[in-house]
């Protein structure tokens, strides 16, 4: 028993070496840099689905249906060990947003009182994500490398493309069974429209894998998954405010935009 | 021209005369001389190199399988520890060699021939054209002419490229009944073949005929002891130990090994075919010499004897403690001032007695039915010892050595070990052991037996006017004589210990220290998580800046098993690793590595040898408390690298996505679960274990044991930065 008793403490004494902070070969620092692929999946199967909600792409002077496939970003980010398993830092994620565009505006008809159709060109945004964070890695990792894991909450601003978007209704005239249709076409300039920023608040949860390359670089890779959330909860079929009418489209927009894949590489130093 | 040839011959002699060993003062057998590229080369480039010559029977896959088998199967034999070159040894076997093949000179040059430090009776063929022959088979032989016919033997299976037949064979067809059978006939007749033209070899050296066949019986004896000597009863008898006879057998056990064995499902013929084959095989050879020995018989018996006393050595590595016992007794008639003996003899029976006290000694001797030979009297009389009888014996018996060889720190440092093991057992309560000899105690019951029978017959006179009550009484109590109980030997065996202050200071000493553990753990576990925490952290810097490191064993898996190739390049990568993170960290390490052998040479070879002899004898014994077998080359190799830390690793690593069925339906079912479910199953799919160990070589104790799991990536960046915080964390200062 004695024995035993005496084996169970030295194993206690000994096995359980906790590992000292070292960083990354001594490196406590990580600037990263990578780009952003956004997928719009959930939007792409959710929202573009009907027949007044497709998502249409300028091709010349005329418009033609296409999907939302992918948006590109970039980022950039700070990461400071602050021990083997845990880290804070900060990413700034520069993206593209694309919406769908939906008629919003009796005037610009003319006052002709029956539509039978709208296509607008997509609208365009750019989103800026300051976004600080905690990284940390489970039992027996050793941060940087292999998985981790990172919570974010930041703010999340998004402006409007300013440039001419162009619109093509179809008109209905006459009365009863007799009709034409006319399709006219227009671009409509948004460059004066004040505010174009939409702000959301984002909640993220990353799933960041990470490879050394040499002994300064990593490979990194990572699933971020997001809430994207917003205090306007206007409906766009209850506003004639073009502002309001747009953060509508892109509230839709943003709520599916749950995962985000970025590939980059990290420096560390 | 002359006078030049005898002078070289006398400086020859000479030089030889010089090297020979001094076996009272027995040192094991090591390495000696520049490295072969055998043991530098890794495997994975002599894959390569194969691969490139082209030269092989087989092609494609199976030349590929057949390659990294064969190549890193030898690999790890060359590199365990147990192989050795340039030693005496191998030297004398390729002297034999030069002989056999001095008529084929560009067969002589494609050939190396190493010692195995093992007890097996064996000796074999490579198809890299190693041949390895056991210091067992030279420890069984009985002349020079045998060992050349059995190396004959071997140069033929590589000259006849059997091992590639044999595998292209073996991989032609499933394993069943009959096929094992149909490659059991395919190998017998390549035996018969090399047994043939081994033949031609054996006689155009000049060897006799009449030895040839002898060799046969040496292999179908070899599972005996080198020599067959009588172990009598009262061999380890002694004026203060006196074993009973009841303890030994009352028979000797008969030697049943029988020349026509059944071989049908053996790689190897029978002896008795062989024997006939080779008899008749001899008649086709009319020129024979008459040589038994081309080198002298005394080079062949002090080359044999040099085997013997090295299979001590592995006998106690392996456990086998009434093998060594028996060979010490052997060879303590022919050598009995030998300090090496000694020693061994101390570890045998300290082995013996830790295996006795934890009651795994069974497991390592023959059952009863098994036991052969005259061996068997001292097997079975170590079997029939309880355990305290036989921790009782042991005592006595590194006693003994340690009052022959008072200065001796080896003997010394073994007899610590068992006073240890006695204050440790609950079995062993010094108060009750008698302060006189079993003779005396004898005597003197014997003479008090002697008072009593008188003292009854003169009473019994008297009875005949006892009352009927009082004669009932004294048929209850009788005072008939008790017979000496001889079972309880061992109480008088050390007679002498009781009244020994040295004994009883160190005996209270280990008592006292046992008892401070208990009271260390149980202070452990009433202090809270925080407490416990702290101490961890306190206890984990151990400000280690000068060590040695033994290389990592790496096991890199895919679905099939271990990729060798994998791990053998991470093997690489990690020795790199350890020796750029000790620049980096400014840290003493000296890497033993068969990665780096080519620059460190043999001198670091005999260490890591010595090393991986202790680590194995560890692994072996996790149930005791090991003593190394090798302590005094362990301290030698404190000695020259200036710290007694070892640490050594075990680097596993396996890429396995594991996909679960439910959580795919899931995913199609609720479409966003899948883009979290499979990422992650993906990114999760290392799984990295490292264990590393540091122990200290000053006492033998294991002061570091840490495990650590993750599901990081592999490569040589960031098993560096693994090795960096090991090293970084070591490093530290309390």
């Amino acid at each position: 028993m004695k024995k035993i008793a005496a084996a169970v403490l030295s194993v206690l004494m000994v096995s359980s070496l906790s590992a000292q902070f070292s960083g990354y070969l001594g490196k406590k620092n990580l600037v990263e840099l990578g780009m952003n692929v956004h997928v719009p999946l959930l939007y792409d199967l959710f929202y573009i689905k009907t027949y007044t909600d497709q998502f249409y792409k300028r091709s010349g002077n005329s418009l033609e249906l296409g999907k939302d496939r992918l948006n590109p970003g970039l980022r950039l980010g700070y990461l400071r060990l602050v021990n083997n398993r845990f880290g804070v830092g900060m990413d700034i994620n520069y993206d593209a947003v694309n919406t769908i565009m939906r008629f919003y505006d009796f005037n610009k008809t003319d006052g002709f009182d029956y539509y039978d159709g709208f296509s607008g060109e997509n609208l365009q945004f750019r989103s800026l994500h300051i976004n600080p964070k905690i990284e940390f890695t489970t039992k027996g990792g050793l941060l940087p490398v292999g998985i981790s894991h990172q919570f974010g909450f930041g703010i999340k601003v998004i402006s409007l493309v300013e440039k001419e978007y162009l619109n093509e209704v179809y008109v209905s005239s006459g009365w009863g069974t007799t009709y034409s249709l006319e399709e006219r076409n227009y671009a409509e300039n948004f460059t004066n429209m004040h505010p174009n920023r939409f702000v959301y608040k984002s909640f993220n949860y990353t799933l960041n894998f990470r490879k050394p390359l040499s002994e300064k670089l990593l490979l990194n890779i990572n699933f971020r998954y997001a809430l994207n959330l917003t205090n306007n909860r206007v409906e766009e079929y209850y506003t004639s405010n073009f502002h309001d009418h747009v953060y509508a489209l892109l509230n839709k927009q943003q709520t599916s935009s749950v995962v985000m894949f970025n590939v980059g590489a990290s420096y560390a130093f | 021209m002359k006078i030049t040839r005898s002078l070289l011959a006398v400086l020859l002699f000479t030089s030889a005369f010089h090297a020979q060993q001094d076996f009272n003062n027995f040192k094991n057998l090591e390495a000696s001389g520049d490295i072969p590229v055998d043991f530098t080369t890794n495997a994975f480039h002599k894959i390569e190199d194969d691969l490139q010559t082209g030269d092989l029977k087989l092609k494609g896959e199976k030349e590929k399988v057949f390659l990294e088998g064969v190549h890193y199967a030898i690999n790890d034999l060359l590199h365990s520890g147990i192989v050795v070159y340039g030693d005496e040894v191998s030297a004398y076997v390729n002297e034999i060699a030069d002989k056999l093949l001095v008529k084929d000179e560009p067969l002589r040059k494609k050939l190396r021939f190493y010692t195995i430090k093992s007890n097996e009776t064996n000796a074999f063929s490579t198809y890299q054209g190693i041949i390895f022959v056991t210091t067992g088979l030279l420890s069984q032989l009985t002349n020079e002419a045998q060992l050349a016919y059995v190396l004959s033997h071997e140069i033929v299976h590589y000259k006849e490229e059997h091992v590639v037949e044999t595998f292209d064979y073996k991989s032609k067809s499933k394993r069943n009944k009959e096929k094992i059978l149909a490659l059991s006939n395919f190998s017998k007749e390549k035996e018969f073949q090399a047994d043939k033209m081994g033949i031609k070899l054996y006689c155009d050296a000049g060897y006799s005929k009449d030895e040839l066949l002898s060799t046969f019986d040496v292999l179908l004896y070899s599972y005996l002891p080198f020599e067959e000597i009588d172990f009598p009863k009262t061999a380890l008898n002694s004026s203060l130990l006196t074993i009973p006879e009841g303890f030994y057998p009352k028979e000797k056990y008969p030697i049943k090994a029988s020349e026509d064995a059944d071989d049908s499902k053996s790689s190897h013929p029978n002896i008795k075919k062989r024997k006939e084959a080779a008899l008749k095989e001899l008649e086709n050879y009319k020129e024979w010499g008459n040589h038994v020995y081309l080198f002298g018989k005394e080079r062949f018996e002090y080359i044999r004897t040099l085997c013997r006393f090295e299979s001590i050595r592995t006998d106690i590595v392996d456990a086998e403690f009434d093998d060594a016992l028996y060979s010490i007794y052997i060879l303590e008639k022919q050598y009995p001032e030998s300090i090496y003996l000694k020693r061994m003899k101390a570890k045998a029976w300290l082995g013996y007695a830790q295996y006795k006290s934890t009651g795994d000694f069974s497991k390592k001797i023959p059952a009863s039915t098994k036991m052969e030979g005259e061996i068997a009297t001292l097997q079975s009389m170590l079997k029939e010892l309880s355990k305290i009888q036989a921790m009782t014996v042991s005592m006595r018996m590194i006693e003994d050595l340690r009052r022959e060889k008072p200065d001796d720190v080896i003997i010394q440092a073994i007899w610590d070990k068992m006073v240890k093991t006695l204050a440790e057992s609950e079995k062993f309560k010094l108060e009750k052991y008698a302060t006189k000899t079993y003779a005396v105690s004898y005597s003197e019951f014997m003479a008090a037996a002697l008072i009593k029978k008188d003292t009854v017959q003169k009473t019994e006179a008297a009875a005949e006017n006892l009352s009927k009550y009082e004669k009932i009484k004294k048929q209850s109590n009788p005072d008939h004589v008790e017979a000496f109980d001889t079972s309880a030997f061992h109480l008088y065996a050390i007679s002498d210990l009781p009244g020994s202050k040295l004994f009883n200071e160190k005996y209270n000493a280990f008592k006292e220290q046992f008892e401070q553990e208990e009271a260390d753990e149980e202070a452990y576990n009433k202090l809270s998580a925080r407490e416990k925490r702290k101490l961890e952290r306190d206890e984990n810097k151990l400000g280690i800046t000068s060590m040695i490191y033994l290389e990592p064993v790496i096991f890199s898996y895919n679905r099939k098993g271990i990729n060798r190739i994998k791990s053998e390049k991470l093997q690489v990568d990690y020795t790199k690793s350890v020796e750029e993170v000790a620049a980096d960290l400014d840290m003493n390490v000296k890497v033993l590595s068969t990665s780096n052998l080519v620059n460190s040479g043999t001198e670091a070879f005999n260490q890591r040898s010595v090393l991986m002899s202790y680590l194995s004898e560890l692994t072996e014994n996790d149930e005791i408390d090991v003593f190394p077998t090798d302590y005094n080359l362990l301290l030698d190799i404190k000695e020259k690298n200036g710290t007694g830390k070892v640490m050594l690793s075990v680097f596993e690593h396996q890429r396995h996505v594991e996909i679960s069925g439910s959580m795919v339906y899931l995913s199609i079912v609720l479409f966003p679960i899948g883009m979290i479910y499979f990422p992650a199953t993906f990114m999760k799919a290392n799984h990295t274990e490292l264990t590393f160990l540091v122990l200290d070589l000053d006492n033998g104790d294991l002061i570091v044991r840490s495990t650590y799991e993750d599901k990081a990536p592999v490569n040589k960046y960031s098993v560096k930065n693994r090795v960096y915080n090991i090293f970084y964390t070591i490093k530290k200062h309390k």
